[in-house]
């Protein structure tokens, strides 16, 4: 009893200090051991079978476009266009976007990554993007060609996605004046 | 005094994204350039103001698809700049110049 009560005011302490040492600040980078235990913990978190799940949907140009569309639309934000994660919001999140293209992700099973879409990341910035219907589930694994994609992404497809990230209607307002006074147009209001 | 620790985390939670949405957020200006010198470029903006612009190493200069090095800005020519402000630097990170060049000065 008492060895579990010393247990338990250590595991409190060191808490509280991590608390106080990092001000729960989510400028700091995670260290490498803290990044790679939180990846065993996420795939220990999914199930064999849901990290064995294979994508019932065909890779096809239309399928990795629908990604491409869907992706610019909900995950550029963070994740940026070319997937490196190098966005203001994907910067300043802890722990950061990560690299799509790069190893940790690729590495991961289909089913991971459909997992992840669906079901999010607790204690991180990855939201829950699963609204449980099947043609919401088609969507998430179009995303997972798209994220398969990514590592040979274009530039072309990188400026169409440009186009199809979220706008507020200022923005679009914005954009056509542009277009317009560069054209040799009259210059707006 | 647990209340306000709440209160100040919702705060913290709230102001948060502005600030970051803050830092390095993006200003737009369309105008015509009136001088350039070296790096320093000034715009005369269609609301009738004038700012100052500093173009750097990354600043990316188009006419239409087509890539231009900062000797394509000259006076005269229309141009729609992005640019962050920090310290009262503007720093260009775009500019489109008009479809059509600036005529040369007679």
């Amino acid at each position: 009893m008492l060895a579990a009560v010393s247990l338990l005011a250590v595991l409190a302490g060191l808490g509280l200090s991590y608390v106080r040492a990092t001000g729960l600040s989510a400028r700091a980078t995670p260290g490498r051991i803290e990044a790679r235990l939180a990846r065993s913990v996420r795939a220990f978190a999914i199930s064999s079978a849901d990290r064995q799940k294979p994508n019932p949907v065909a890779r096809s140009d239309e399928a990795v476009r629908a990604g491409l569309e869907h992706y610019a639309d909900h995950c550029a934000v963070c994740h940026g266009n070319d997937g490196s994660g190098s966005t203001n919001f994907g910067r300043g999140l802890f722990p950061p976007s990560p690299d799509l293209r790069a190893a940790p992700t690729q590495q991961m099973t289909d089913g991971e990554i459909f997992y992840v879409i669906e079901n999010g990341v607790r204690f991180t910035g990855m939201p829950a993007f699963g609204t449980g219907t099947a043609a919401g589930q088609e969507e998430s694994w179009k995303l997972v060609h798209f994220i398969r994609h990514l590592p040979g992404l274009s530039e072309a497809e990188v400026e169409q996605m440009k186009g199809l990230n979220p706008r507020s209607p200022v923005e679009i307002r914005q954009e056509i004046e542009e277009e317009e006074f560069l054209r040799g147009g009259r210059a707006p209001d | 005094m647990h209340r306000t620790w709440i209160l100040a985390l919702v705060l913290a939670s709230a102001l948060a994204p502005a600030a970051m949405a803050h830092e390095g957020h993006t200003h737009k200006a369309l105008g015509v350039v009136s001088s350039v010198q070296g790096s320093q470029v000034e715009v005369k903006t269609t609301d009738g103001k004038t700012i100052k612009v500093t173009l750097d190493a990354k600043t990316a200069i188009t006419r239409g698809k087509t890539t231009l090095t900062p000797a394509a800005l000259k006076v005269g020519e229309r141009v729609s700049i992005d640019y962050v402000q920090a310290k009262s630097v503007n720093t260009a990170k775009s500019v489109k110049l008009g479809e059509t060049p600036a005529a040369a000065p007679k």
